[in-house]
C-alpha cells in the first residue's frame, strides 16, 4: 500500500530542527541534580554543577572517587542491579535530612542518578487516590471528545497548570488542540493546529521514548555537566535534561515558561501529547508526572479499546456491504454488472460518492466520477505503483490534472483487479473543504525561514487557511474492504473461467456433433434418393408412352422433386462442412475469380438477357480462394435469379471502401429483413424461386471465417446490394 | 468363350437395380458380378471360384455390412495375386479422411457415386471404358 505522505517530499523544509542533537545537549534544568556513575568501577565520573549546594552536601563530590560515603542511603549494588534491564527506577532518599526522590537509569555502563526535592505533602497515599481517580473517570466516558475533556480536567487538577491542552496529530505531524483546560483570562487554543515543524521528529522520537516530560523554568540558567572524561553523555532518559535552546526560544515566544508534557501512545506511535503550559515558574513532583504518564497511559487504552470497537462495527457493516456484493457478482453473468446492479453497495464499501469499475477495456461509472477521459488519464498515472492497492485523500498531490475535478474526486481509492493492473475499481470522494486555524501563519514563516541559524516561529497569532483539495481520509476499515473485495472478485472470476470453459467444451462437443450428425444424415438420404430418381427415370424410359398427361406430369414431378433435394442436400453439406474447414489463405485476382465464377454459372445459357458488370477496381485479394468462390457463386447467383425477372436485369460487381459488393436490380426485400436473410432456411420468397435457403447462411460463414463482415442494403422493387469485408490483415 | 467381367461389391439394392439396368443397356458387351457384403466379399477373393476367372477390375462401396469397403480393399491387395487389379472405390461419402485412406490402402480411383440417374447414366460407361481399356 501506498500513502499520501510517504511518496512525496514536503515543498517547504522546515525540519531543520530535526538535525539539533538534543539528547546530548550536556546540561541539566536547574531544579535538579545528577551524578553518573561508571557501572564497571563504581567511580563517579560526572556531576551536575553545584550539586552540594542542591543537595547541601557538606564535601564537594569528588569525581573518580568510588560512589558512597555521601549517600548513605543509596544502595548502589542494588540500583544498578534493578535498572540492567533499562527501566529507570526511583527511591525515596533522606540526604542532609531532606527527603529526596532519586530516579536512576543506566545507559551504556552508566549509571544516572538523577535528584529531586521530595514534595512532603504529597506522597504515594495521596498518589494512589489521583490513580484511582484517573481511572474511574477516564473509564466512564461516553466519547472521545469527553475522553479528552475528562482527562485535560483531571490533568489542570492534579497539577494546577495554567493550560492543559490535548492535542492531536495528523498523519502528517501536524498538530490540533483538541480539548484544553485554562485559567479564564487566557484566550483559548481549542482547534489549533500547529504544523509538523513545530515538533520535530527528534522531539517525537524523545516523548515515545520517555513518555514524559518537564520544564521547570525556561529562563533559569542550567546546570553544567563536570566531567573530567570525554564522552559525550546519552541525557535523553534524564528527568532533568536541558531544553534545546530552539525550544526556550519557541515557549518564549509563546509567552510559555513552564511546561509538562505527556505522550499519548497509541499503535506504538505519537498519538496526540497532554501539554501543560504555564506561564510563571513551575515544577511538578515525580509523583505528580508519573500520574501523569499513567494517564496518558490509561487514555491510550481506552483510546484503543474504544477504536477497536468503532472499527469492528465499522468491519462488520461493511463485510454485509461485501456480501451483497458477492452475492449480486455470482448471480449475474459478468462481474461489472453484479458490481455495478445497485449503486448503494459498492459506494457504501468505501463510503464514497461515486465509483468505476475498469474491466476488459470498459469504463462503468456510478454515482459522482470525473469524466471518464480523466479516469483513464488518472489510471495511467496510477498504473507505475507496484502495489495492488492505491489511495489518497488529496489527488491533487499526484495528478497535476485532477483540479479541475477536485469537487467530485479529492479521494481516489483504487484496488487492481488483475496482476496486469488491467482490471481496476476505483472509488471517489468529494472535496471537503476544512477551515484551519493555525498557531501562527505557516506560508510566512515558510518564507522567512531562509537563514542557516535554527530558529523556531516567532508568531502564534491565529491564523485562518482552508483546507483544500481533500477529502475525508480513506481509513484501515475503507483499505481492507477493497483489499477483500479484490480477493473475492479473483475468486468469483477463477470459478466463472471454469464455468466458462466447461460450458465451452459442451458446446463444442455438442457442435461437433451436430456437424457430423447433419452431415452422415445428408449422406444417407441419398441413397433412397438415387433410387427414387432413378426409378422414375427408368418408368419415364420404358414406360412413358403409356402413361397418360397427368401420369406424365406426376414423373417429371418426381424427378424434378428429387434434383430439388439434391441441391438442398448439397448445400447442408457444404454448410456443416465450411464449419469444420480451416482456411487456406492465398493472394489472387479478384475480378479473375468472378470471372471465372461467371463461366461456372454458365450465365450466357441460363440467363441470357441478364447484363453483368465488372468494375475494374477489383485489385487483388487474400483469402481462401474455393471459399470466395463459393461466396461469390451464391451471391452472383442469388443476384442473377432475384433480377432474371425484372426488365434489363443488370448485376454489378464491385469494391467500394474496401468492401467488395454484388448490386442487382431485381425484386429487393424489405430492409427490416435484412439480418434474417443470412439465416439457415431463412427465406424471404416463395417456391417460384429456386433454393434451399442456405445460400447466404454458407456466404456468411465464409465471411467470418475471414474474420469479416457481410451485410445487404435492399429496396423492394428496386434491387439489393450485398457487401461483405474480409480482414485479410488477421487472417495472414 | 464368357464375356469378360467386373466385380462390384454394393449392398444397395436400388444402386444395383439401376447399375445392372446401365450394364444392360449401355454396357452390354461386359458382365457384372454384384457382392452384398463385405465378409462374403473378402471370402470370394480368396476362392477358387474367384482366382479361375478374375475380374477386369473391381467396383467397391465403402458402407458395406459385415466388413465395410476399406477392409474389403485391405484384403483385395494382401492377395499377390490382386497386386495389379484396378479397384474404384464408390462412395456417396467425400470425406478427406475417407478418400485418403483408400489411395493409401491401394485404391486405383475414388469416385463420388453420381447423384442421379441420368449422371449415373453418363458416368458409368465412362469408367468401365477407361479401367477396362487401360487393363488390357
Amino acid at each position: 500500500m501506498i500513502s499520501a505522505s510517504s511518496l512525496f517530499p514536503k515543498q517547504v523544509d522546515l525540519n531543520a530542527c530535526d538535525k539539533e542533537e538534543i539528547q546530548f545537549i550536556q546540561n541539566i534544568q536547574d531544579h535538579g541534580a545528577l551524578v553518573i556513575i561508571e557501572v564497571t568501577s563504581n567511580r563517579v565520573v560526572a556531576k551536575s554543577e553545584s550539586i552540594e549546594k542542591h543537595l547541601s552536601l557538606k564535601q564537594t563530590l569528588i569525581l573518580d572517587k568510588p560512589f558512597g560515603e555521601e549517600f548513605a542511603d543509596l544502595d548502589l549494588q542494588k540500583m544498578i542491579d534493578l535498572t540492567s534491564f533499562g527501566k529507570p527506577k526511583f527511591d525515596v532518599v533522606t540526604i542532609a535530612n531532606r527527603q529526596f526522590t532519586a530516579i536512576y537509569h543506566q545507559v551504556e555502563k552508566h549509571l544516572f542518578v538523577e535528584f529531586e526535592l521530595a514534595n512532603p505533602s504529597k506522597g504515594t497515599y495521596n498518589q494512589q487516590a489521583e490513580l484511582s481517580e484517573i481511572f474511574a473517570q477516564l473509564h466512564t466516558v461516553d466519547t472521545d471528545a469527553d475522553m479528552c475533556n475528562t482527562a485535560a480536567k483531571l490533568i489542570k487538577n492534579f497539577t494546577g497548570y495554567d493550560r492543559v491542552m490535548i492535542y492531536k496529530f495528523d498523519e502528517d505531524w501536524n498538530g490540533t488542540v483538541i480539548s484544553e483546560e485554562k485559567n479564564a483570562s487566557m484566550e483559548s487554543w481549542l482547534g489549533v493546529k500547529y504544523p509538523a515543524t513545530d515538533i520535530p521528529q527528534q522531539a517525537r522520537r524523545l516523548f515515545l521514548k520517555q513518555g514524559v516530560r518537564l520544564i521547570g523554568n525556561i529562563n533559569s540558567k542550567p546546570l553544567n555537566i563536570i566531567t573530567n572524561s570525554k564522552i559525550r553523555f546519552d541525557l535523553s532518559n534524564c528527568e532533568f535534561r536541558s531544553v534545546s535552546p530552539v525550544h526556550i526560544e519557541y515557549l518564549s515566544n509563546m509567552e510559555v515558561t513552564a511546561t509538562l508534557t505527556a505522550a499519548i501512545i497509541y499503535k506504538e506511535q505519537l498519538w496526540g501529547l497532554i501539554a501543560c503550559h504555564n506561564t510563571t515558574p513551575k515544577v511538578v513532583d515525580y509523583y505528580q508526572r508519573s500520574s501523569c504518564k499513567f494517564l496518558a497511559q490509561v487514555f491510550s487504552a481506552q483510546l484503543g479499546l474504544r477504536s477497536s470497537n468503532t472499527v469492528l462495527e465499522k468491519i462488520n457493516n461493511k463485510n454485509r456491504v461485501r456480501a451483497t456484493l458477492v452475492e449480486q457478482m455470482s448471480s449475474s453473468t459478468n462481474i461489472v454488472d453484479g458490481l455495478t446492479l445497485k449503486e448503494a453497495p459498492l459506494l457504501n464499501l468505501v463510503e464514497a460518492s461515486g465509483a468505476a469499475v475498469y474491466f476488459d477495456g470498459v469504463l462503468k461509472r456510478i454515482g459522482d466520477t470525473p469524466p471518464e477521459t480523466a479516469i483513464l488519464e488518472l489510471l495511467r498515472n496510477i498504473n507505475n505503483t507496484e502495489n495492488d492497492l492505491f489511495y489518497t485523500h488529496n489527488a491533487s498531490q499526484y495528478f497535476k490534472n485532477s483540479e479541475t475535478y477536485k469537487e467530485i474526486a479529492s479521494g481516489v481509492l483504487c484496488a487492481f483487479i488483475s496482476r496486469s493492473k488491467a482490471d481496476v475499481i476505483l472509488w471517489f470522494r468529494p472535496e471537503k473543504l476544512k477551515n484551519v486555524i493555525w498557531g501562527g501563519n505557516i506560508e510566512l514563516e515558510a518564507k522567512n525561514h531562509t537563514d542557516e541559524r535554527i530558529s523556531p516561529r516567532k508568531s502564534f497569532k491565529k491564523w485562518a487557511s482552508q483546507q483544500k483539495g481533500c477529502s475525508e481520509p480513506w481509513d484501515d476499515a475503507d483499505l481492507s474492504a477493497a483489499v477483500e473485495l479484490k480477493k473475492n472478485i479473483s475468486e468469483i472470476i477463477l470459478k466463472k473461467y471454469d464455468e466458462i470453459k466447461k460450458l465451452n467444451e459442451n458446446l463444442k462437443n455438442a457442435y461437433n456433433e451436430l456437424e457430423s450428425f447433419s452431415y452422415s444424415v445428408s449422406h444417407d438420404l441419398r441413397a433412397p434418393l438415387r433410387g427414387i430418381d432413378g426409378f422414375a427415370q427408368i418408368l419415364k424410359e420404358d414406360y412413358y408412352q403409356s402413361l397418360d398427361a397427368y401420369g406424365k406430369s406426376a414423373i417429371n414431378t418426381i424427378i424434378k422433386s428429387t434434383n430439388k433435394m439434391n441441391t438442398l442436400i448439397d448445400d447442408i453439406l457444404s454448410f456443416s462442412g465450411l464449419g469444420k474447414k480451416s482456411i487456406n489463405v492465398s493472394l489472387f485476382k479478384f475480378d479473375r475469380l468472378v470471372i471465372d465464377v461467371i463461366q461456372f454459372i454458365n450465365t450466357k445459357t441460363l440467363y441470357p438477357h441478364s447484363i453483368i458488370n465488372i468494375e475494374p477496381n477489383l485489385g487483388k485479394i487474400k483469402g481462401d480462394r474455393p471459399m470466395i468462390f463459393q461466396l461469390m457463386y451464391n451471391l452472383i447467383t442469388n443476384g442473377l435469379k432475384y433480377s432474371a425477372e425484372c426488365n434489363k436485369p443488370k448485376i454489378t460487381i464491385g469494391k467500394e471502401n474496401e468492401c467488395y459488393y454484388v448490386r442487382d436490380n431485381g425484386i429487393g426485400f424489405n430492409q427490416k429483413h435484412a439480418n434474417k436473410i443470412f439465416g439457415v432456411f431463412n427465406r424471404l420468397v416463395g417456391d417460384e424461386y429456386e433454393g434451399s435457403g442456405i445460400g447466404l447462411s454458407i456466404s456468411k460463414r465464409v465471411v467470418e471465417k475471414h474474420q469479416g463482415k457481410i451485410w445487404a442494403i435492399s429496396e423492394e422493387g428496386v434491387g439489393s446490394t450485398f457487401y461483405f469485408s474480409i480482414n485479410d490483415l488477421l487472417i495472414e | 468363350m464368357k464375356k469378360p467381367h467386373i466385380l462390384c461389391i454394393e449392398d444397395n439394392p436400388n444402386d444395383i437395380a439401376l447399375m445392372e439396368r446401365v450394364f444392360q443397356k449401355l454396357i452390354s458387351d461386359l458382365e457384372v458380378q454384384f457382392i452384398t457384403n463385405g465378409q462374403e466379399a473378402i471370402e470370394f477373393l480368396k476362392s477358387e471360384k474367384y482366382k479361375a476367372r478374375k475380374p477386369k477390375f473391381i467396383l467397391l462401396d465403402i458402407k458395406l455390412p459385415k466388413a465395410n469397403g476399406l477392409e474389403v480393399l485391405k484384403a483385395v491387395r494382401a492377395d499377390h495375386g490382386n497386386s495389379q487389379i484396378p479397384v474404384i472405390m464408390l462412395s456417396s461419402s467425400d470425406r478427406v479422411d475417407e478418400i485418403e485412406k483408400s489411395y493409401k490402402l491401394g485404391c486405383n480411383s475414388f469416385i463420388e457415386k453420381p447423384k442421379n440417374f441420368i449422371a449415373l447414366k453418363k458416368r458409368l460407361p465412362l469408367i468401365v471404358e477407361y479401367w477396362y481399356h487401360n487393363n488390357i
